[in-house]
């Protein structure tokens, strides 16, 4: 016999490092954003530094020109020559750079000493070294070319620039590993913190699937996400639960109520097989055995119609109709039954009603509340069909509008509060009724049509007898034309 | 912007001793025998320290000194 195979086995091989694992990844994704965004906000602060001085350099450089060449067209080179010595002799920055020579390549004014070879006249920018008296840095400078021959040299000493620049980039590169530092201790944090809730909901669901439903996600009591991941959790597990006991226990029932009639069934004909002395006896006994299997055919078609009703699959079904034709059709049939049991019978509906839902399937649980009331009211007892709208009452899903109050009163046995509650589960019947006939489905099948159409099954004491209350949403819109309403109840 | 390719580098000449008299002769020749204290105690330090081989602070002094006198004089 093969090894059944284990949940631990079948998981992927787990490594410090997996690719593949959510956690890894969901921090390398933190981890890539925070250092794609400090990189992008220091790009910034290097741009708005550097890239400010060295457009100021050159602002500057140009304004100058256009001051030089007006001073040339008034004054000529020897015009030009005076302001050129007059801007070095008061340039406190010490960073001027001026020259102006002749055609014949000869210096006529400024302060560097020779044309350098490298540089013509073709409005580009271009940096250069220069030597100081003691030390070498670096210019930015810009040519001209002037009438007669003449050129004009202009630039910078860029010496401070690139001083601050290096400064700058330097920060900025250690404001990068400091940040990408960051990054992986906070993507390790991140990944931590991720693997923590991943893993207490997986141990959870691993206990769950080895068949401990005791099992509940850990609430820290913070009020944050994660508590609400673990609440919702923990009411999905809650509901699962109960709907598990409540199958286990819609399973005895059935077992139990479709027992009883098969058994009945089976004595019978048996008992007839043995002691029938003729055939007249026999038909009569294999008549109250099909009697018996029919009740069976019955509480299984009954099963499948709630289960089908609770699928959701009829809503396809949906109308705009009158109700009251339709509650009167449902009424006729049973005012019969009630005069031949000596029972008043009392409606109180009003003239019309729009109504959207399924016209047949609330005539069947109306049909249904009916059925009881007649079964549990005693002799000369009254019942009370009516119908009301309520105009701004609270609905069940918490909206406010029209609500449909529609409740069928008898003056029967009753019912205790306990029974009331549970009135509506599969099978349930009250000790009060076991001597009735019926198979505990009918206010389960109310329940369900009445859910269908996103309202609520209310039951309540009439002291003397029950109040089965149906209150359902009406429809808000006035303009969906009403259909053709159809005769009896499917 | 074109980086000129290891160019021999260009001397700088008002970076000098040579410069510092220049301009200590222009303030002499401004505004001859009247210089105000201030210009005529700028004039002196910078020409100083110049002297003393502190160009950078020498052409400071002096130039302020310019600037000054420029600043004074109609």
């Amino acid at each position: 016999m093969s090894k059944p195979a284990t949940i631990a086995s079948s998981r992927p091989h787990s490594g410090f490092l997996r690719l593949r694992s959510v956690s890894l990844r969901f921090a390398l994704v933190y981890g890539t954003l925070f250092i794609s965004s400090a990189v992008l906000f220091l790009s910034f602060i290097w741009w708005g530094t550097v890239g400010l001085l060295e457009h100021r350099v050159e602002q500057a450089i140009t304004t100058d020109s256009r001051a030089l060449m007006n001073i040339w067209a008034e004054g000529g080179p020897t015009g030009l020559s005076m302001i050129i010595d007059d801007r070095l002799e008061q340039d406190i920055d010490d960073n001027a750079l001026y020259l102006l020579v002749n055609k014949d390549n000869k210096w006529v004014a400024g302060n560097l000493a020779e044309w350098p070879q490298q540089i013509a006249c073709n409005n580009h920018w271009f940096t250069m070294p220069v030597q100081r008296s003691y030390t070498q840095d670096m210019a930015k400078v810009r040519a001209y070319a002037l009438p007669d021959g003449y050129r004009l040299l202009i630039g910078r000493d860029i010496s401070g620039r690139t001083l601050l620049r290096k400064i700058v980039t330097d920060t900025l590169l250690w404001a990068c590993l400091m940040v990408t530092l960051l990054a992986i201790g906070g993507g390790w944090l991140v990944r931590r913190l991720f693997r923590h809730v991943i893993h207490s909901i997986s141990r959870t669901t691993q206990a769950i699937t080895r068949g401990d439903m005791s099992r509940r996600m850990p609430v820290q009591g913070s009020d944050d996400e994660l508590d609400e991941i673990a609440l919702t959790i923990n009411e999905m597990l809650e509901r699962i639960s109960r709907l598990m006991d409540g199958v286990r226990q819609v399973s005895n029932a059935i077992a139990h109520d479709l027992r009883t009639p098969i058994t009945r069934a089976r004595t019978q004909l048996e008992d007839a097989a043995l002691h029938a002395k003729n055939e007249d006896e026999l038909r009569a006994v294999i008549e109250q055995a099909v009697g018996n299997l029919d009740n069976v055919t019955s509480i299984c078609e009954a099963l499948l119609r709630i289960a089908q009703i609770e699928s959701g699959a009829r809503r396809s079904a949906f109308v705009l109709f009158d109700l009251i034709p339709a509650l009167r059709d449902v009424c006729e049939l049973y005012e019969a039954v009630a005069d031949e049991l000596g029972l008043t019978f009392v409606q109180h509906l009003p003239d019309h009603l729009r109504f959207f839902g399924d016209r047949a399937m609330f005539q069947q649980a109306v049909a249904n509340l009916m059925d009881n009331a007649i079964k549990f009211s005693p002799p000369n007892g009254t019942i009370t069909l009516s119908a009301k709208v309520l105009s701004t009452a609270r609905r069940a899903d918490g909206s406010f509008g029209k609500q449909l109050s529609l409740s069928v009163a008898d003056e029967g046995i009753g019912m205790s509060d306990a029974d009331m509650a549970r009135a509506s589960e599969r099978f349930f019947r009250a000790e009060q009724a076991r001597n009735t006939p019926g198979s505990g489905l009918g206010l389960a099948l109310v329940q369900a049509i009445v859910q269908l159409h996103d309202g609520q099954l209310q039951l309540a004491s009439n002291s003397p007898g029950l109040i089965a209350r149906i209150e359902v949403p009406l429809p808000d819109t006035e303009i969906v034309p009403l259909t053709q309403p159809i005769a009896g109840i499917h | 912007m074109p980086l000129m390719p290891s160019p021999e580098p260009v001397v700088i000449t008002s970076d000098s001793v040579a410069f510092c008299f220049r301009l200590s002769r222009v303030i002499e020749t401004y505004n001859k025998g009247t210089l105000p204290y201030t210009v005529r105690q700028l004039q002196e330090e910078g020409t100083d320290l110049c002297r003393q081989g502190l160009v950078r602070s020498g052409l400071i002094r002096l130039r302020r000194a310019i600037i000054t006198l420029k600043g004074t004089t109609p």
